[in-house]
């Protein structure tokens, strides 16, 4: 940004603007630009320790363990911690798990969060501003910090260790219906008078007018919940009690207790990342969308 | 003549859903744990781990919400437009966001361990010698948050980017021709516009440093005695651990009592700023 700043206003200021003050905006392009090539260097030291890091684990998951307890790491290569790790947890099932509980959840949450924002934008009734406030407030009651009476609750439903009762205290998602919000605010009202005229339900003006419209923001939502429940720990580890009910970071957790009382940090590093994988390789393909997804996040309306 | 999209004809069934589990699995839950946890009260001062419990929650709070913020902030800045290494360091500084907090703390486990771990130079000279760090009661704490404050401020630093973009470029070019440097421009121009993200990335902060402890699992567990208890594992431990319900049951009161509080300071000022760009 600072570079095409500077470049724009020396172009301007050769393009003839008063001469002491394109001299000034000469100069300061020349200063901007070098200042740019340092906030460019800055940047990439920053994030250096972060990168190392990263490379690190992966080279680990690599290293048989008895180089990694040497410290010797870039001296071997092996894929036997995967061998291992794949052996002593059932990944598959971990995966699958995984896979049914937040794409599940993803696809009521879709129809839930759609309807509620759509209600709350686009409809006019008493007591619109009472439940709006009654969805805000959720913003700040997460469900994790419910953990205890959403347990009992889930063995009184006899919903215990399913991947229903798992997911039932997301379906009400203050974060979707935020998101959706800012989608249909962005709608001019016009489209809603014309469809009315033209005869069309509430419905069908929310199914053929506004979806369309507010595609990307169901597609935001959809990375924010999809990541936030495929990394979920806590409440998995606590509504799931089985094993064949296990998703992934709850195996990775309790196969990382075992394999680190035996300093076996090879296992662990090969379990980390074949567990952040999946969402790692999409980061990389999908960066841009990822990161535009993540900032519409925060509450704009 | 009756206008369509008025009333509650449709408005009802359309909320209904989100209006049905938002009561049975957040408001219902939470009154039902507020009224039947009175007992546990009594108890719950006696038991040195609680008593230590809300100076730890306190501490691993104060390192980790202004550490991540101005991480956020310093990071925005610094990646603040399209050149490749700025879209690059966005990147890697963003990674641990996507990442399960659990695989992160695994890594950390590995990198921080005494023996064997590839960083123990930078660690034994950083320390002063050969530590233990997740080991000892004096450094636990620090590890865990500054592990926390590693998985978060990615998230932190698009919002302050978001915010940034913001900012109309004419008035930053406008105190640049009047010859204030960057950091004038930032001090005087950028930084108060940036007021209203500040107190949303805070608040949001705030909240995930209360239920963010999935690392403390992996890491700590807690220890050493008791040096990284705080307050969402405390009652996973006890309700889940020990049994111990009317324990557990007081201190989700007391940590609903903390969640409300922080929504009645701080929605008026979000709210605004929900409708400000509503509309």
């Amino acid at each position: 940004m600072e570079t095409s700043l500077g470049k724009t206003s020396s172009k301007q200021a050769t393009a003839g603007t008063p001469g002491f003050l394109a001299q000034k905006q000469q100069k300061k392009g020349i200063q901007s630009l070098i200042s740019s090539y340092i906030q460019d260097a800055l940047a990439i030291l920053l994030c250096l320790p972060l990168l190392v890091v990263m490379v690190l684990i992966v080279v680990a998951a690599f290293t048989p363990n008895t180089a990694i307890n040497r410290g010797q790491l870039f001296s071997a290569f092996t894929l036997e911690n995967f061998r291992i790790a794949l052996k002593s947890a059932n990944f598959g099932l971990l995966y699958w798990n995984t896979f049914l509980y937040t794409f599940g959840l993803l696809a009521v949450q879709l129809v839930t969060v759609t309807l509620a924002a759509f209600a709350l934008t686009r409809l006019r009734y008493r007591g619109r501003e009472t439940i709006f406030y009654l969805i805000f407030l959720q913003l700040f009651l997460p469900p994790v910090a419910l953990i205890l009476p959403n347990f009992f609750l889930l063995k009184r439903l006899q919903l215990a260790d399913t991947l229903v009762g798992l997911a039932l205290p997301y379906i009400a998602s203050a974060t979707g219906i935020f998101l959706l919000r800012q989608g249909f605010k962005s709608i001019p009202p016009e489209f809603d008078d014309a469809a009315y005229v033209d005869g069309a339900t509430p419905l069908q003006l929310l199914w053929y007018v506004h979806l369309p419209m507010i595609k990307p923001h169901l597609a935001a939502f959809s990375v924010v919940s999809l990541v936030y429940h495929w990394n979920e720990f806590l409440w998995p580890l606590i509504a799931t009690s089985s094993a064949s009910k296990r998703v992934l970071s709850v195996g990775l957790a309790s196969f990382t207790r075992s394999a680190e009382s035996g300093a076996e940090w090879g296992l662990i590093a090969a379990g980390t990342v074949l567990v952040a994988a999946p969402l790692a390789v999409l980061f990389i393909v999908f960066q841009d969308f990822f990161v535009r997804s993540f900032s519409q996040s925060g509450i704009k309306g | 003549m009756k206008l369509k999209g008025y009333g509650w004809k449709t408005a009802g069934w359309m909320l209904a859903p989100t209006l049905f589990f938002l009561l049975l699995f957040t408001y219902g839950p939470a009154l039902y744990n507020i009224v039947t946890s009175t007992a546990g009260f009594t108890r719950l001062f006696s038991s040195p781990a609680n008593r230590n419990l809300l100076g730890v929650t306190l501490s691993y709070m104060t390192i980790v919400i202004p550490g991540a913020v101005l991480l956020g902030l310093g990071s925005a800045l610094l990646v603040d437009g399209r050149t490749p290494a700025r879209i690059l360091a966005r990147a890697v500084l963003f990674h641990p966001v996507i990442l399960p907090t659990v695989a992160f703390a695994a890594v950390w486990l590995y990198l921080l361990n005494p023996v064997s771990s590839p960083i123990r130079e930078i660690l034994e000279w950083f320390m002063g010698g050969r530590r233990n760090i997740l080991g000892s009661s004096t450094t636990a704490l620090w590890a865990v948050a500054l592990i926390g404050i590693l998985k978060q401020f990615g998230l932190y630093m698009l919002y302050f980017l978001a915010g940034l973009q913001g900012i109309p470029q004419e008035l930053k070019e406008a105190a640049w021709i009047d010859g204030a440097g960057r950091w004038k421009t930032f001090r005087h121009v950028v930084f108060p516009l940036l007021g209203p993200t500040l107190f949303f990335v805070a608040s949001t902060a705030l909240l995930d440093s209360l239920r963010n402890v999935d690392h403390i699992f992996v890491l700590t567990k807690g220890g050493p005695s008791d040096a990284t208890n705080i307050l969402l594992y405390r009652i996973f431990v006890l309700g889940f651990e020990y049994y111990d319900i009317p324990q557990a049951g007081a201190l989700t009161t007391v940590l609903l009592f903390i969640l409300t509080l922080t929504a009645l300071l701080t929605m008026p000022r979000i709210e605004r700023r929900v409708h400000y760009y509503g509309n």
